[in-house]
């Protein structure tokens, strides 16, 4: 199997077009093929095979994950005066010392914190928190101040900025959609919703359950569905032709789709990884990395997390998940010979408020801890747990900015200047080994 | 207030088809012939004009002597592992009931796309977006989504309030566990950011005061509302200025009455019916007129049918169809008499538009986020399947369809003869404009034509031939459009 890397202008050149899209080459050929190369020359193509190179797993935890009940501050008795029913009980905490403890249910991730590979950010936020789902989401993934709206996103500008162009599957997003994130001047970055691409894929979907009417529908288990409100996000929708949008996206397609599912049928699975989407999702991102993929910036989800009524079983089934599957996934590079390559990062729109509802859950917060995981972390507890008592308007207080975790990622692991992704100077932090 | 209405003479073939696909999910070449004959007035009446009678929902919407609690409480004597296995087992029951109500919806959409109704009702659908994930019975989506249609063509504000009380919003929304003093804001939150003002036109405080209205709301086992005053919180409300002891229906007409309302409502409607963004001054005209109307539906979308800016050059042609209305279009275009359950089934996973299950309570974002590689590819690798054209294991996989769902799929296979007609009788330029013009609508393709007339010499005139031009006619970038 060649493992060259095919261009826009390799594949046009040598058209082995097995695909169905082999049909809609030809109708736009002339114009966008020729448009394509002039642009290509004239952009700096240095685009690094990626076999080498740092790579960004982002880990989307879609619908505000109370950050209270993951990482506890079991010291503190204004939490279990706000939280009755919710607050976990004192002493099952994980403790990580500095007065917080995990969530029972994380423990894969303890023993990463205790092997250094875990690097907890707590009393992440910005200025002018904004409580809507949408909005927030908006708000982490363009990078922008509370006020302002941009429309592409910060790993999309970084693509543009400082990745050259030329490969399309720079960024690889699994599911159905590209996550605002990868939003760009030109589409950018390759959906793979896990299997199903390219002529042959075909065949194997249909020996897959016919029935299967929605992934969704398939899990049976319900212990609680509650916070299912929030599954996934879409990405944005930028204005402008419709068709020459629809013919990019076509060639991007044809040159992706066939290596990436050569690649993931190719490589066998890890093991340990939870059933369900998280665990198939991290899986297949563990094997398109093995298998040589160019890619820098990979995109994953996990939703559900928008518990507002009887929020405990739920929450513990999805923290158990995130933490598992992020756990074995690292497990599973480091047997590949890829974990100091590698960097995931959570993200969550925001935290959800300190004292509890009458319904048995939380509404939507402000402040929150996230994770970093990977051989290039330097593991540890940064940032303060945020102060119960002195809120605004009943949510913490963040300490550290978000676009500082961004910066600090783009400036010490993707070596990039961050200025020129987020517009302003952040401070960084020292989350990333120096090696 | 004067509107720029539609020249006679803008009236044609081509403005014709495109309002037939943006109002319903477009037709055959003699189904958009017919309609333009109909004239402008004429077609906006037909459209707005209920269907006859629909077919029958296969699901009972409020299931009688579905006991829910006498369930729960026998389940109370079995332990947690054995809950759970007949929790799972309920729910492979109300999937297989979900799989019948997303196929009648889509067949009801074939069978009236001539019309707005299931257009509009499936815009409702995204907006006040609930998703089987967490209500988790087929039945109550069923009821959601006849609710839907009923009051689709009515007053807003009625519509609002019929879905404050419907089963499968209660539920979604966590309304039924929300009670005084301490209410839940998920639902209060919603209405206004989602459901009729927008993010920013309210104030935080404001959604604290409108949860404690909404309090108390509760459904019964068979999902019929009911207020339980215990749990109500009867006091003083202050919302928008208004102060009363408010109640849902109370602070619906307060939020609705807001100008920004009207501004938000119109603006969705515009762009998911034009596909662009509708700015001052004819975003502020159509909202004052809307309000004067008293947010009626009807009147509203007669005046947007009958404006020349939905006929612009620019939006002809220029929204991509959504996988519903690539579904639905699709069918009705190549006259395959009905949606086949199977490749449709499959094509709303895969393109990322589930009836029933949106990914979020904002609906479906659309426009451009439709094309990714992954559905872009999608679409080109299932719409032959759609059409017929490659049956492969169709009966193996149709008995097996019919042994997990209980009920016989619908399938439906492309009449070559009939699309692409006598193929030795007509002149070649003739007949691939024709087929090019039921794949995209009345116009000019000629790069496409080009292609097909390559094809033709090469391969000659045969079945297999026409299935190709067809094939290269459904897998184009064009064909995403509508």
């Amino acid at each position: 199997m060649k493992n060259s890397l095919k261009t826009r202008r390799e594949f046009l050149r040598t058209s082995a077009l097995g695909a169905a899209l082999a049909w809609t080459i030809p109708q736009f050929l002339d114009r966008t093929f020729y448009a394509l190369h002039a642009a290509a020359v004239d952009r700096l193509t240095q685009v690094t095979t990626g076999k080498d190179a740092p790579i960004l797993v982002v880990l989307q935890m879609a619908g505000g994950n109370d950050g209270l009940n993951t990482v506890i501050p079991f010291e503190d008795d204004a939490y279990y005066r706000a939280r009755p029913t919710l607050a976990i009980d004192r002493k099952a905490g994980l403790k990580l010392g500095d007065n917080v403890a995990l969530a029972p249910v994380l423990e894969p991730l303890e023993r990463l914190f205790g092997e250094g590979h875990l690097a907890i950010v707590q009393g992440v936020g910005y200025p002018n928190p904004n409580r809507s789902h949408f909005r927030s989401t908006e708000i982490w993934e363009t990078a922008s101040d509370a006020n302002q709206t941009l429309v592409e996103g910060w790993l999309g500008r970084y693509f543009d900025n400082c990745c050259g162009g030329e490969d399309v599957t720079v960024g690889v997003a699994i599911g159905n959609g590209l996550p605002q994130s990868f939003a760009a001047k030109e589409p950018i970055g390759v959906a793979f919703n896990g299997g199903q691409q390219g002529p042959r894929g075909r065949k194997r979907l249909e020996e897959e359950s016919e029935s299967q009417i929605a992934p969704e529908l398939a899990e049976t288990d319900v212990t609680s569905s509650e916070g299912g409100t929030i599954s996934s996000f879409e990405g944005a929708s930028p204005e402008g032709d419709s068709l020459a949008f629809i013919q990019r996206t076509a060639l991007n397609a044809a040159v992706s789709a066939e290596r990436i599912r050569a690649i993931s049928q190719s490589r066998p699975s890890g093991e340990g990884y939870p059933q369900g989407r998280l665990g198939s999702h991290l899986s297949l991102i563990a094997r398109l990395i093995d298998g040589g993929m160019p890619t820098r910036v990979y995109y994953a989800s996990q939703g559900g997390y928008d518990t507002h009524n009887n929020q405990s079983g739920t929450h513990q089934r999805l923290l158990s998940e995130m933490g598992e599957a992020v756990a074995a996934f690292l497990n599973d590079l480091k047997l590949r010979g890829h974990l100091d390559r590698v960097v995931l990062m959570t993200f969550s729109e925001f935290g959800r408020r300190v004292v509890e509802n009458g319904s048995g859950g939380t509404d939507h917060g402000a402040a929150a801890p996230l994770f970093l995981a990977g051989g290039g972390v330097q593991g540890g507890l940064y940032g303060v747990s945020p102060s119960l008592t002195n809120l605004d308007r009943g949510d913490l207080i963040h300490g550290i900015d978000f676009r500082s975790v961004y910066a600090t990622i783009l400036a010490q692991w993707l070596r990039v200047e961050p200025v020129g992704v987020l517009g302003k100077t952040f401070p960084q932090l020292p989350l990333v080994t120096s090696s | 207030m004067r509107f720029k209405q539609l020249p006679a003479a803008g009236w044609t073939r081509e403005t014709a088809a495109h309002l037939l696909r943006r109002a319903g999910f477009g037709g055959s070449p003699q189904e958009t012939y017919a309609f333009h004959a109909l004239g402008l007035e004429g077609a906006i009446n037909h459209l707005l004009t209920p269907p006859p009678a629909g077919l029958e929902c296969p699901v009972n919407p409020l299931p009688q002597g579905h006991d829910l609690a006498k369930r729960m409480a026998e389940m109370s004597d079995i332990d947690q592992a054995g809950r759970r296995a007949a929790m799972a087992e309920r729910r492979v029951e109300e999937r297989k009931e979900l799989v019948k109500v997303q196929d009648w919806w889509l067949q009801e959409m074939y069978r009236s796309g001539d019309r707005v109704l299931e257009k509009v009702t499936l815009f409702w659908h995204g907006h006040f977006a609930t998703s089987f994930q967490k209500v988790n019975r087929a039945a109550f989506m069923a009821a959601q989504n006849v609710t839907l249609r009923e009051q689709a063509l009515g007053s807003f504000p009625e519509l609002v309030k019929a879905v404050s009380r419907d089963p499968a919003m209660i539920i979604w929304l966590d309304l039924r566990g929300s009670s005084s003093p301490v209410p839940n804001e998920n639902f209060a939150r919603e209405l206004l950011e989602l459901f009729t003002l927008g993010e920013g036109n309210y104030k935080e405080e404001d959604i604290k005061e409108i949860a404690r209205a909404f309090t108390g709301y509760r459904i019964g086992p068979q999902g019929r509302f009911w207020q339980a005053p215990r749990h109500t919180d009867h006091g003083v409300k202050r919302v928008f200025g208004r102060s009363g002891r408010l109640t849902g229906d109370d602070v619906i007409d307060i939020a609705t009455a807001q100008p920004q309302c009207a501004r938000f409502l119109c603006a969705k409607i515009w762009r998911y019916f034009v596909g662009n963004q509708l700015e001052d001054p004819l975003l502020g005209d159509l909202a004052e007129y809307w309000r004067r109307e008293r947010l009626e539906m009807r009147p509203l979308l007669e005046r947007l049918f009958s404006l020349e800016a939905f006929y612009h050059p620019s939006v002809i042609a220029n929204q991509i169809k959504s996988p519903i209305q690539w579904i639905v279009q699709t069918c009705r275009s190549f006259e395959l008499g009905s949606v086949p359950t199977l490749p449709a089934a499959r094509a709303m996973r895969e393109l990322g538009q589930v009836l029933f299950l949106p990914p979020n309570v904002k609906g479906w974002v659309g426009d451009k986020s439709w094309i990714t590689t992954a559905t872009l590819t999608a679409r080109n690798n299932l719409v032959l399947q759609l059409l017929g054209l490659e049956p492969s294991r169709r009966q193996e996989l149709a008995a097996r369809f019919v042994s997990q769902n209980g009920f016989e799929p619908v399938t439906a296979t492309l009449d070559i003869e009939k699309i692409c007609g006598r193929i030795s009788e007509l002149d070649t330029d003739t007949e691939l404009q024709t087929l090019a013009e039921r794949a995209f609508g009345p116009g000019h393709y000629p790069h496409e034509i080009e292609v097909m007339r390559r094809e033709m010499e090469e391969a000659g005139r045969s079945a297999a031939t026409m299935q190709r031009l067809v094939k290269t006619l459904v897998t184009s970038p064009r064909f995403q459009l509508c």
